[in-house]
């Protein structure tokens, strides 16, 4: 209904930026001029304004007139996390957004993460698309051929802010270069931070304690504490009722796979699911390599002897949670951040729990493992929505109000667990190699090498949490789940590690190849019978055949060839 | 016989069902000719560009539509025989029960799951069909397992086609309880005369009796043989048992809505509706044939 209302600005606006580029040569000369030098009525008083110049900058400078925004989103199911009095659609971040751009958010829809996707797929296809919205590579292509987003290339450089150019530099320009089609750069591309691949193990040291069991640095270490704790009843309630190594219905999965056995892959030498380059320069896909079907033996032996549960192909992650959240399970496969989900919830649950991270080598003792794409989705505008920059403001506030930056306020101590809900577009365009950075400050500021005093509002926030943890260990979940990521296990991170990843021209491709849903569903379901018996290990040469045959060696072929 | 006033009261009685089949089941069909396209949901129907059959070919030389091709038929017709045979039996073993009282509680019992929904079912099979769940640990009683039911792809199917007659018998049981009240007492009285006894009164009277309501439900049935319950197995199957548990609406969900090929998972749907059509029509052959059973 709105939207006839709309039509006639909208159409306007998309007039003049025919005109506007038909007629001018630089994409700078496009951009309508800048309101920087005029503060008008805006939510931000004049002396706040003064006192703090950044805001007068193009990268936040508020709109001349409140305008409208429209979003969507997911993460209903959380909602309950939110403070007292405060909702997705209404929280003083969200609040600070809207004052600080001079903008009006509201959400057409408010969905459980879930669905998100298949409700977000339906409002594409009814052309009712919100103003500023995520999207994956395939929408990001599909909604540009039908020239139903804006091209962003003008407002990239003037609007993002300083961190964010320079996470996108870092990251080698991928990031840009993935969202650029024909030339221009259709949509704001995400900066994963890549610490989130690496699969370390979470083992609960009070158990090794109690069983005299030294930590894990092998698979063969892994599996020994595994057994372990099945036999010897670790948690001494006198039931045989402890797991050894849980999983879930993804063995495999880059990035940030809970109870995946990736390391387990990538301590063999194998990255499957990655297509890389070998030392010929060749792409070949990691799946189909003889070191993963040596894994692939070695991870069903161990299901046949009980070490992995027995039904971790048909448990999601909520499931397998549920082991180690209730003292069931004492090792658990996860990236850095799993103290704050789930296991914030297991020292909730038993103070004792003294989960610990530690890296698996591989059989030359070096750290190697599978690393996800730097960038994998992208905030796209409407066409016609009468301020692009808008979007790229609203993400230069987000990242300020993350880390503290430009006198951004700090409201939630639970903030790691709550961001998603609170912005309005959850986002990140991280630093590739932030938390390791940080991990590195925060162990300098300890040994008294650096002055907290000079971290940001959120690092100072962290680092106090991490030194009453350390002080009274595990008497706060919350103060105990930033010591264990944000330090202990980003410290193992930084320590420094060997990384395979994804040829970004390799990743193009597959995003678009018609194919490769039935590639990928076969090599899931044949991975997965392997591991739990159901298939002979020898099956995978089959298997690699019928991947070739089934359009796969065509696929490697073209990415070859570009 | 009815007055024209009445007539038109129950016509306005089964308006809004055929509203929602018109806007559920005959308006997507007309979205079918996605599968004719490279379909852009941006671009929509009017601006996406025609591929011709390359979306029909594709499919056919695709191992994974065959697969579920194949799934789909075998746990149907599976469906189907189960469920009518144990109505039959059903309904013939209640009907021997001369307690009224006892009968009416026993059907109200076995017809109440087909009242709930996959949902809560699933939830429910998941726990009892657990490793540490009541079926294993009462199977372990006679030194079998524990069997992996939801895991395992070669009992997988056999779980979704017994959890489903548990599910429907009941229900599926009513109309052939109804045909067995419909039977002439006087035939069993005869036959008491004669000396029959109850197997016998069973074999002779009573199935006899009901065989044209067999045959007519199981012609009937012909036209769901695609029909393999989404909802059921989408809420208990997972990758490890796509190779015999996947279904041809599980797998239009999977790529039509999950992984973005509309056109592909639409081709499918559209052979789906395609064979459908052909089976309704056989099945609606065999109903007049061998049942006497006529619509028009």
């Amino acid at each position: 209904m709105g939207d006839r209302f709309l039509l006639k600005p909208m159409l306007l606006v998309m007039l003049l930026g025919l005109l506007l580029s038909a007629c001018t040569g630089p994409p700078q000369a496009a951009q309508p001029a800048a309101p920087a030098d005029q503060p008008t009525a805006t939510a931000v008083p004049a002396d706040v304004l003064a006192a703090q110049p950044w805001r007068l900058t193009d990268p936040y400078s508020p709109l001349p007139e409140r305008a409208r925004l429209v979003l969507v989103k997911g993460g209903q199911e959380n909602a309950s996390l939110m403070p007292e009095g405060e909702s997705i659609e209404d929280n003083r971040a969200l609040q600070y957004i809207e004052d600080t751009l001079n903008v009006d958010i509201t959400f057409a829809w408010v969905v459980p993460s879930d669905s998100f996707s298949d409700k977000l797929n339906l409002s594409i296809a009814s052309g009712d698309i919100p103003d500023v919205m995520i999207v994956d590579p395939i929408q990001l292509q599909q909604l540009t051929e039908a020239g139903a987003i804006e091209d962003l290339t003008p407002y990239i450089e003037k609007y993002a802010n300083a961190d964010i150019l320079e996470n996108w530099a870092q990251t080698e320009g991928v990031a840009l270069q993935a969202a650029t089609i024909d030339g221009k750069i259709m949509g704001i591309p995400n900066v994963q931070p890549q610490a989130d691949a690496p699969i370390m193990a979470w083992v609960r040291q009070d158990w090794l304690d109690k069983l005299g069991l030294q930590g894990p640095q092998t698979v063969d270490d892994i599996v020994a504490i595994a057994r372990a704790f099945i036999e010897q009843d670790p948690d001494g309630n006198g039931v045989n009722d402890t797991y050894g190594l849980t999983g879930t219905l993804n063995p495999v999965q880059v990035p940030s796979n809970l109870h995946g056995f990736d390391a387990i892959f990538n301590a063999y030498g194998a990255f499957p699911e990655l297509f890389y380059r070998n030392a010929e320069g060749q792409i070949i896909y990691g799946s189909l390599q003889p070191e993963t079907k040596e894994a692939l033996a070695r991870l069903a032996e161990l299901y046949k002897e009980g070490v992995i549960d027995p039904e971790f192909a048909t448990k999601n992650t909520d499931k397998s949670n549920e082991i180690v959240v209730g003292g069931r399970g004492g090792i658990m496969m996860g990236p850095w951040w799993v103290p704050w989900w789930p296991l914030a919830d297991s020292v909730n649950n038993d103070p004792n729990a003294d989960w610990q991270p530690f890296l698996i080598k591989d059989k030359n003792g070096n750290y190697t493992f599978s690393m996800g794409d730097y960038t994998y989705s992208f905030v796209v505008v409407k066409k016609g929505y009468p301020h692009p920059e808008i979007a790229l403001k609203i993400l230069n506030v987000q990242n300020d109000l993350s880390y503290g930056l430009n006198d951004a306020p700090q409201y939630y101590p639970n903030f790691n667990e709550i961001w998603t809900l609170l912005f309005p577009i959850p986002f990140l365009i991280e630093q590739p190699y932030v938390v390791e950075r940080m991990a590195r400050e925060y162990k300098a500021a300890l040994d008294g090498e650096l002055d907290p005093a000079t971290f940001s509002e959120a690092m100072k926030i962290e680092f106090d949490q991490i030194q009453q943890d350390i002080a009274a260990p595990r008497s706060d979940s919350s103060n105990w789940a930033v010591r264990m990521a944000r330090l202990d296990a980003a410290l193992l991170l930084a320590g420094g590690y060997d990384e395979v990843r994804t040829d970004p021209t390799a990743a193009r491709i597959v995003a678009s190849d018609p194919t490769w849903p039935a590639l990928k569903k076969l090599e899931e379901e044949t991975f997965l019978q392997i591991i739990t018996g159901a298939r002979s290990v020898d099956d995978f040469d089959a298997f690699v055949t019928e991947w070739n045959n089934s359009g796969g060696a065509a696929l490697l072929e073209k990415m070859n060839q570009e | 016989m009815f007055k024209d006033t009445d007539r038109l009261a129950y016509y306005a009685m089964i308006l809004p069902g055929l509203v929602l089949l018109f806007a559920f089941t005959f308006v997507p069909l007309f979205y079918s000719v996605i599968a004719f396209q490279r379909f852009n949901p941006a671009l929509g129907i009017q601006g996406s560009p025609w591929v011709g059959l390359d979306n029909i070919l594709y499919m056919f030389s695709l191992r994974d539509a065959r697969q579920v091709f194949f799934n789909t038929v075998f746990i149907a017709t599976m469906k189907m025989i189960f469920v009518l045979l144990t109505a039959v039996a059903f309904a013939l073993l209640l009907n021997e029960v001369r307690f009224l009282r006892v009968r009416r509680s026993i059907q109200t019992m076995v017809y109440l799951p087909h009242f709930l929904s996959w949902v809560i079912l699933a939830g429910i099979l998941r726990t009892i069909l657990a490793r540490d769940g009541m079926v294993n640990d009462f199977l372990a009683l006679f030194g079998i397992g524990p069997i992996y039911f939801l895991g395992q792809p070669n009992i997988f199917p056999w779980v979704i086609i017994f959890s489903d007659v548990w599910k429907e018998f009941g229900f599926e049981a009513i109309v052939y309880l109804a045909a067995l009240t419909a039977i002439d007492p006087t035939l069993y009285e005869v036959a008491e005369l004669d000396g029959a006894n109850r197997f016998q009164k069973m074999r002779f009277i009573s199935i006899p009796g009901i065989a044209p309501v067999i045959v007519l439900v199981g012609c009937l049935s012909i036209g769901n043989v695609l029909n393999a319950g989404f909802d059921q197995i989408f809420n208990l199957y997972s990758p490890i048992v796509y190779s015999t548990g996947d279904i041809i609406d599980t797998y239009v969900y999977r790529i039509g809505l999950i992984q973005g090929q509309y056109s592909l998972g639409t081709a499918v749907g559209l052979f789906k509706t395609v064979v459908a059509l052909l089976l309704i029509g056989v099945s609606y052959w065999a109903a007049g044939k061998y049942a006497n059973y006529r619509i028009f």
